[in-house]
Order: structure tokens, then sequence, then C-alpha cells
């Protein structure tokens, strides 16, 4: 029944017409962000966000927060003076996160579509301040990985959200892992059904190997660190309770992690490392996120 | 053009740019008491700190980092702002989502390897249980699992404190509405007797509790308190200086059984001071567990 189920999502997926097209300016901004900072052009930037009004909106939400280190005392009103106020490499971010809100369904199939976004923006931030604590070279790009780890669940809402419900509904009844539950029901999990939408819209092998590999950092050895860095801190999302929606009743030894291990491996802030106090930053981290989120959600 | 470097600024987090020797301060507590604040609690420790400036006479944080470092008052003045930091006080249900985890996840987990060696109750202990209200809520908590997680085990709770009066208190189970705040309607009307604005924990909640003046630090007492499968040491450790922090936890490793939990005040950490214990996560909760993978096979020596 679920080999019969796997084969029918994935055929969907493979053939369908129905898939999400990428938004424009997400795959721009994908694109902009890859550049060195010193040919950025600011201003392409800001006129490409401007341009989408309700876009500007949320990014003005977001950049207003504490989450974007915004220390100017009185609220931005444009993306311009934002782009003053929390840096280039910021406001990228800010926008990048704020454009895949426009890719979640309007009604929700068990997962709330303020849910996901908020586990998308929490995870993307905690893989940012994760790779800059051990060292990783390059945290923006652990950001957009964050975030767009988990994109195979908004494929699979698209083609298939009465049987994504049943895998939420299992998961939250049981308390497991979502992609356990979309295994048990579907005989596939989100990061198959990403990798098909990572390879639609030509994201880079690095973040198709995040969005494959997540669950599983050891499959995907041509980019195992970032997976790694992007695997723990979803885990660390999930415990910190900006998961799905509910809590999965399990306790976690981070050093018994693959993810962990592999990292650990490579990076010398890993032995020893003060995981007790990332995680209450994490959690303080995670809080200002939700209110982030309600913020956006609330105004919608 | 806006492209100027000060634009371009990659990294910068609000922490650093708002205030240095708050920073500074909050780094200290974690250092010296093991203790975290968030940066989105920072706001509330500047209003802790500046609690503190006042009735010292203190213009800036900055001097005020000055008192908590190289004045010679220091250690008692860290003191007085971890007393503002913990807010110093107690009530029933108080760390909701660690009392998830020892209901959810912990209890299941020691009942099991129970099950394999012995018949023996369950053993807890509340260390630094104040007036009462921890060791109590955990008691209605396993009031509510003896036929489910216990299966009929029974369960003995030890509290203890080092404040006489705190004792006293304890051993009378009677509350005022401040305490019991936070107190369900199931548990008010289950467990209670009420007379007006009084409340009087029942019997059968007071049988498995035994109260008892200690010490932390008398290491000859200390050694009595054997067996445990599961202590809760919240916001004390934070008060010891290092040397003493690492005998509490010796004694605290000593006192567990093989398969034993150890979990500590919200945002308490052990980084630094033991590294026995094994850091487990759970859902809004973190807990150091005694065994290894292998523990149960080769206990480590005292």
């Amino acid at each position: 029944m679920s080999v019969a189920t796997a084969s029918h999502i994935l055929e969907k997926l493979e053939f369908t017409r129905d898939l999400p097209t990428v938004p424009v300016v997400l795959m721009r901004l994908l694109r902009y962000m890859e550049k060195p900072l010193d040919q950025v052009d600011v201003a392409q930037i800001v006129n490409l966000i401007s341009q989408d009004k309700s876009l500007a909106g949320h990014c003005l939400q977001v950049a207003n927060s504490p989450l974007f280190g915004s220390s100017h005392e009185d609220e931005v009103v444009s993306i311009q003076a934002s782009v003053m106020a929390v840096g280039v490499t910021r406001i990228q971010q800010i926008a990048v996160s704020c454009s895949l809100l426009r890719l979640m369904p309007t009604i929700s199939f068990g997962l709330n579509p303020a849910v996901f976004w908020a586990h998308s923006l929490g995870c993307a931030l905690v893989s940012r301040e994760f790779a800059t604590r051990i060292g990783y070279p390059d945290p923006a790009k652990a950001y957009v990985a964050g975030l767009l780890h988990d994109i195979g669940i908004v494929a699979l809402l698209w083609v298939a959200p009465h049987d994504f419900r049943r895998c939420f509904e299992e998961a939250s009844r049981h308390r497991i892992p979502l992609h356990e539950a979309e295994q048990r029901v579907l005989g596939i999990t989100h990061c198959e059904s990403g990798k098909i939408i990572a390879q639609n819209w030509h994201l880079s092998q690095e973040l198709t190997d995040v969005i494959v590999g997540h669950h599983s950092p050891a499959i995907a050895p041509s980019s195992s660190v970032l997976t790694s860095i992007i695997s723990v801190s979803d885990l660390l999302c999930r415990i910190g309770g900006l998961g799905y929606g509910y809590s999965e009743d399990k306790q976690t030894d981070f050093t018994e992690e693959p993810a962990f291990a592999i990292l650990a491996a490579k990076y010398r802030a890993l032995r020893p490392f003060d995981l007790a106090r990332f995680t209450f930053e994490t959690e303080g981290l995670l809080e200002e996120v939700r209110a982030v989120v309600s913020q956006v959600y609330g105004a919608h | 053009m806006m492209a100027t470097p000060s634009v371009l600024r990659a990294t910068g987090s609000s922490a650093n740019e708002r205030s240095e020797p708050l920073i500074q301060i909050r780094d200290l507590i974690y250092k010296t008491a093991g203790i975290f604040q968030a940066d989105n609690k920072l706001q509330l420790l500047e209003r802790h700190c500046n609690k503190r400036m006042k009735a010292l006479g203190v213009p800036t944080l900055r001097d005020y980092y000055g008192c908590l470092t190289v004045n010679p008052m220091h250690q008692a003045e860290m003191v007085s702002l971890l007393n503002e930091v913990t807010i110093g006080e107690t009530f029933f249900f108080r760390n909701r989502p660690q009392l998830d985890a020892i209901r959810k996840i912990v209890l299941p987990i020691i009942i099991d390897a129970k099950s394999k060696t012995s018949q023996a109750p369950l053993r807890i202990w509340s260390a630094g249980c104040s007036t009462g209200e921890e060791p109590f809520t955990l008691s209605m908590m396993l009031l509510e699992e003896t036929q489910g997680t216990l299966k009929g085990r029974s369960a003995e709770i030890l509290a203890t404190d080092l404040n006489e009066r705190s004792i006293a208190h304890a051993k009378t189970g009677c509350y005022a509405d401040h305490s019991t705040r936070h107190l369900e309607p199931h548990f008010r009307n289950k467990y209670f007797n009420i007379s007006g604005d009084k409340l009087q924990v029942k019997p059968e909640v007071q049988a498995n509790v035994s109260f008892s003046r200690l010490n932390l630090l008398d290491d000859s007492r200390m050694l009595f308190a054997k067996g445990m499968d599961l202590i809760l040491c919240c916001n004390v450790l934070i008060y010891f200086d290092a040397a003493s922090k690492r005998r509490v936890i010796e004694h605290f490793y000593r006192n567990l059984l093989p398969h034993g939990y150890l979990l500590l005040g919200h945002s308490e950490s052990l980084f630094g001071i033991s590294e026995d214990f094994r850091l487990v996560h759970m859902p809004s909760a973190t807990a150091y567990v005694k065994s290894g993978k292998d523990a149960a096979d080769s206990p480590r020596q005292p």
C-alpha cells in the first residue's frame, strides 16, 4: 500500500505541472547571495524587494525585530533604510525568508503554515549562529540551507495534501519525528520529495544535499559539513519547541548524533563545546522567532 | 551610493551592540554561577542590575561590573544579584517543561531500568527544596502516575534544604495564594484542603515526602542519601564556588543509581564543572544522565 502511495507521489512530483513554481524574487535573491559581498549591487536588491509591496512589508516587520540585530532606536520604514540599519547581507536573508511565505498553501493540512514558517526561520537563524560558533566559513549559506531544508514538505503539501495530513496526524499522535511518520505512512519522506523540487528549481548541489540528507547526514558526503550543521540545528529547533507544532517525546544525546560526530571531527570548537549554553541561547532566539512570526501572520 | 563598508556589515548581534558591560555581567554570571541569561532576557537582567545599582548608589553598568569583580565585597554582591535573577521564590508547578519531561520521558526510562533489577521504591531527592512546593509538586505527579508509569511501584521523595525555617514551613504543608497561583483546578481540588485563603496539602501527598535540613557541603551527611533514581537541584548550585560545586556534583553522582538522572534549574549548566554526566535534551528541558552506554557494567569508582 505504502509502496503504491510512494510511487504515485513521486510520479506526481516528477510529471505534474502542479508543483509550485519558484518565486522569481526568491530565485534572484538566491543567485545574488552567491556573489561575493563586494560585487553586490545594493540598489538592485533594494529595488527587487521594494517592487513587491507585500514582500517589502513582511521584510520590514522582520527587520524591525530583535532577531536581525536592529540596533536602531527608531523603526525603519523603507527597505533602503533597513539596508542601512541591518546591512545588506541580512536584508537578503530576511527577503529570502519572507519569499518562502508565498509557497505555503493558505489552508492547513495538519501542519499550520505559520508553524512551518517559524520552524524554517528558526532553523535558518540557529544554523547561522551554530555555523558562526564552530567556525564554518559561510554562515550566510548555512542560513539559506536552514531556511530551505524542509522544502520537501511544501512539495508534499502541493501534490498530496491529504496523504500528508495522515502523516502529520500519525506523527503528532505518536509524538515521533515527522519524517518517520512519512516513511511509515507514505513510504517516502520529505527528503525525497525535496530532492525533486530542488532539481526542478535548479538549486545548488550543496542546498540539494542538505534537503536530501538532513535526517541522514552521512549519506550526503559531498556536503556533509553543511548538511550536519542543518541537521543539528533542525534538532535543536524541534527540541526547543519550534518544530511542527507538537513535541517529540524522546531524549536526545547530541554526542550520539551522526551529524554532531561529523562536525566534531572537523571543528576544534566542538571539542569540547558548551552545548548547554548554546541550547539556552537557542531557546531565547526561538522565543523571538515566535514573536515575529505571530506578528507577520497576525497582519496577514 | 549606499554601498559603504558600514552598510555591508555582514555580522554583529543585537546583544553586542546593545550594551557591552551588560554582556560582561551576563557572561560573568554564567562563568561563576552556571546560569545563563539568553539575549531576549537581557532587558530583564538590566532591570535586576539597576535595582542593585540603586541600592548601592552605583551610576553605570560599567561601575556595577566593577562591584561584581574587583570590589572586596564582590562575592556578596554576586549573591544579591543572583537573588534578583532567580527571584528567590518558589511555587507549585514552577518549571512545567521540566515536569513534563520527567513525567513523559524520564520516569518511563527509570521505571523500565528498575524493573529489570529490583522491586525497590522509586527514590527522588529534591535538593534545595525551600518551603516544599517542588517536592509536593513531584509527589502529586507521582500519585497521578501510580497505576500508570509507576505500575504500582511505591515512591519516596527526600526533600532537603539548608534553611531550617524553610523546612519547618514545608513540614506544615500549608500555603497561601501566591505559591499556588499556577495550580490547575484538577490538582487544587484533588490534593488540597482549602480553608479561607489557605491551602493545606492533603496527607496522601505528604506521606511520600520526608523533609530534612541538610547542608550539601556536609560530606559526612551527604553519604547517606544513597540509591537515588532522580535528583532535582534547582537554583542552588549557582550560589556555590567552583570547588564546592564540584564536591556536591561528585556526591550527587555517587548517590545516583546507574540509570539515575540529575536535573538542574532553568538555564543552569554543568559545563566546566563535571564531565561525568551525559547531557541529554528533552522538549524544552535538559538533564544530566549518570550512565554512559556501558556505565551499568563498569560503574565509576569514587
